[in-house]
């Protein structure tokens, strides 16, 4: 991996932390908003890059900054989760199929969501309420990241066959 | 890892800085996208608050002469008991809101204002007149917030008519207010204020209205819902009282 790709990772962790610090936060749906740094995590752990890592140590850093959620939980969902996606996507899914991603999106949100209600204790209506709101709006905004992306990629890909 | 966490406070203030006007771009243009997409959801509801809003205009009038009644009998009856009233005078710095909590559970905002303006730790703020959080941590140029409806929330409180103190708890849930005495009794839409007893909140400050009981008689203490008076998810200008 080049400092470039390096720089280029840095940079979108401190804007996605940024933009859902203010952005996203600021727009919520039955309380929950979209965390595009996480998105953005599992994306790139279905996508099973080397990048996952780098991006995740680096939104780690930003979410410690930017947020006074406990260090503990940002590790749990800003590392493990993502981790734990790539190695069941490298091992048991070598080619991702939009139905696939769909599942890992719906899945990792999920347990995000769950463990901050654990964490807080708030197993109420209202806790799971905000707990289906997130697990939707990530899984839509992620899926639209997904296709997007291969969309782009296929384009480009088109293009080098021509050439 | 390990230099990131014993640096957090200074890496946040220095963040902060740099990152305030982006957090402030950002933050407006979603107000603005909220704003937008709320109005065509709540057209229907501002229909009928408009309605019940002009007729509890014109009894609030009234209610205002009589308030303005009492605070004159008040006033006459503190100078001829000796009271000395302290100096309750105070300044309102005015802050924008540049950022929130990503998390849903914890309450936090990001105000423009920061140790440069004079901002404090556990200064109170405000907005319509409503006590909505105090400062949790301040900055050079940006404090953060904590919210009356966080999970991390407690303030002193009290009953404006009863006068019976309790404890304002946050959450996602709402706001409760807890350990009150059980032989008091509680009305539907009486005011809590802040007790005073907390030493930065001052007296009297307004917080919300009581709303149903959510404890038994044979609780220990009592404990009632509270509904706030500002909507604390539309937040953008708030005031900081120094």
């Amino acid at each position: 991996m080049n400092w470039q790709k390096i720089t280029f990772l840095f940079i979108l962790a401190l804007f996605s932390a940024i933009l859902d610090t203010s952005f996203f936060s600021a727009i919520t749906i039955f309380g929950a908003s979209i965390i595009l740094t996480y998105l953005i995590l599992i994306f790139l752990a279905i996508r099973a890059t080397e990048e996952t890592f780098i991006f995740a140590a680096f939104s780690v850093i930003f979410f410690t900054i930017f947020s006074s959620i406990s260090v503990i939980i940002i590790l749990l969902n800003f590392l493990i989760i993502p981790l734990m996606v790539f190695y069941l996507r490298k091992r048991f899914l070598p080619e991702p199929s939009f139905l696939a991603s769909l599942l890992y999106f719906s899945a990792g949100s999920l347990i995000f969501e769950l463990i901050f209600i654990l964490y807080f204790k708030e197993f109420g209506r209202e806790g799971l309420t905000i707990l289906g709101s997130f697990i939707a709006m990530s899984t839509i905004a992620g899926m639209i990241i997904y296709v997007t992306e291969s969309r782009i990629r296929k384009i480009f890909h088109r293009r080098e066959i021509k050439i | 890892m390990i230099l990131v966490l014993s640096f957090r406070g200074h890496l946040k203030n220095v963040s902060f800085k740099f990152g305030g006007g982006t957090l402030s771009i950002f933050s407006s243009e979603a107000m603005k996208i909220k704003s937008f997409f709320a109005y065509f959801f709540l057209i229907s509801k501002f229909q009928q608050e408009n309605k019940e809003l002009t007729e509890k205009l014109a009894s609030l009038e009234v209610d205002r002469s009589k308030i303005e009644e009492q605070e004159n009998e008040n006033t006459l009856l503190k100078k001829e008991l000796g009271f000395i009233q302290g100096n309750t005078e105070y300044s309102l710095v005015p802050a924008k809101i540049i950022g929130r909590e990503p998390a849903s559970f914890l309450d936090y905002v990001i105000i423009d204002k920061g140790r440069n303006q004079n901002i404090a730790e556990n200064m109170a703020v405000i907005s319509s007149g409503a006590l909505v959080g105090q400062v949790a941590e301040a900055y050079d140029d940006q404090s953060k917030v904590t919210l009356i409806t966080s999970k991390d929330a407690i303030i002193l409180t009290m009953l404006q008519e009863s006068r019976a103190k309790g404890v304002l708890r946050g959450g996602i849930s709402g706001l409760v207010m807890e350990d009150i005495i059980q032989d008091v009794e509680i009305k539907p839409g009486e005011y809590v204020i802040t007790s005073g007893l907390e030493g930065e909140l001052r007296q009297g400050i307004l917080i919300g209205k009581t709303s149903k009981l959510k404890s038994s008689s044979s609780d220990l203490f009592k404990s009632v819902v509270v509904e706030p008076i500002v909507d604390l998810s539309r937040l953008e200008l708030v005031f900081v009282m120094k």
